[in-house]
């Protein structure tokens, strides 16, 4: 047989059952080369004779060794999620801070925001926390600057 | 008695200009009384702009205006801005008191943050003890001291070598006159960072010059890319940095 098994196949659907694993068959290649086979290899074939392959990587490596893998790959996979789902709820939190002030600027250049006089409210548009609030200040101003709430009673 | 005031570049891109002005107007927002000098394109200047400096230099449209901007700082007491940031804290006021006997002070780059930063580490700085090394000063903001000669001799030598850097006139040499790309490799050649770097650590001119880390640098330029969770800054950001390209991209360009 001219394949290698890597040492580190593991249980594809969990500890508890062992029914399926999945490992990396590395095969050598007439031109010295190698080839990378990712293969699953369920307990039992569909006609329910046990399957050889499956026997083979369990004999090779151990019934401890591959839910020793296991165990290694889900807490793995488990950091990586973490870490995958911290990386994109910054690069949101990021995305909403540079767009939220990049619509400042955008409201900076309306000329009854640009000319406003009223520093209390150009400043609480610049401080504004989210669009909305930004955008009740900035309608605040422009109203303002427009003489539309100059006729309230 | 030394003159304070806080100095903006605003080149190139309206980008700039509006948030030059934005960010000067969040300076006074916590500090009225601060002297700020904005440093743009003359065909930028609106009644706005006229209105929110204390001071205007015109300057042209050079990639790195910036450099030749923090050379012509009206005060004596200095701290350099760039324009793509806001104020957010009143402790703005206090910079002027974080000198801690250096000449120049910026904000660094310690390995926590280099997740942020396209290039750090190259070969040519690598300590005499054989430990990694790059840049360690980061140019986003900078508190110097105008009074002492050398230090605008500083500013200007940095514009100048980094012009010829950029023109591709200058680069560190081997001894037999090539370009030493095995110690700092082209890809460098993009930052003013190493000019930078290269005048700091290697230009015996400047070695007497007192070069320092602002006290806990990160509140005073604050990436907005910075990971939250990893707490950088000890207290309040003062300076938020707004570097994602994003934000200057669309109607600015």
């Amino acid at each position: 047989m001219s394949y290698e098994i890597q040492d580190n196949a593991y249980w594809e659907d969990g500890i508890d059952d062992r029914s399926v694993l999945k490992c990396i068959r590395m095969h050598k290649l007439p031109d010295g080369g190698r080839r990378k086979e990712v293969v699953n290899f369920s307990k039992f074939r569909q006609d329910k004779t046990p399957c050889p392959q499956y026997r083979e990587v369990v004999e090779k490596l151990g019934i401890e060794k591959i839910d020793q893998n296991t165990t290694e790959r889900r807490k793995r996979k488990e950091t990586e999620r973490k870490t995958a789902q911290v990386k994109r709820e910054q690069q949101q939190r990021t995305q909403v801070l540079e767009r939220l002030f990049q619509m400042k600027l955008h409201a900076f250049e309306i000329p009854e925001i640009a000319n406003s006089e009223n520093k209390q409210l150009r400043t609480k548009l610049r401080r504004a926390q989210n669009e909305v609030e930004m955008n009740a200040y900035a309608s605040l101003i422009i109203g303002k600057e427009l003489g539309v709430f100059d006729n309230e009673d | 008695m030394k003159t304070k005031g806080y100095l903006v570049v605003a080149s190139r891109s309206k980008f700039f200009y509006h948030s030059a002005l934005n960010l000067i107007e969040s300076i006074k927002d916590f500090y009225p009384e601060a002297k700020c000098c904005l440093v743009t394109e003359e065909h930028f200047l609106d009644d706005r702009g006229r209105s929110v400096a204390d001071d205007i230099i015109h300057c042209d449209d050079h990639k790195r205006a910036k450099l030749w901007g923090m050379a012509q700082s009206p005060y004596d007491l200095t701290f350099y801005i760039d324009a793509d940031t806001e104020c957010e804290h009143e402790d703005i006021e206090t910079i002027f008191d974080k000198f801690d006997g250096h000449d120049m002070m910026f904000t660094g780059l310690p390995p926590e943050r280099h997740y942020c930063y396209a290039e750090v580490y190259f070969p040519g700085a690598t300590k005499p003890d054989g430990t990694k090394a790059g840049f360690d000063l980061c140019g986003g903001v900078c508190l110097y001291d105008m009074t002492n000669p050398l230090v605008k001799e500083f500013m200007e030598d940095w514009f100048d070598l980094t012009v010829e850097q950029y023109a591709g006139r200058w680069w560190p040499k081997k001894e037999d006159g090539t370009e030493d790309l095995e110690n700092y490799p082209a890809s460098f050649k993009r930052w003013d960072q190493f000019s930078l770097w290269w005048l700091v650590n290697r230009e015996p001119k400047y070695a007497d010059l007192k070069v320092g880390v602002l006290d806990d640098d990160a509140r005073w330029n604050y990436y907005s890319r910075y990971k939250g969770e990893l707490k950088h800054n000890k207290d309040p950001i003062v300076i938020r940095h707004y570097s994602a390209a994003g934000a200057k991209s669309g109607v600015y360009r």
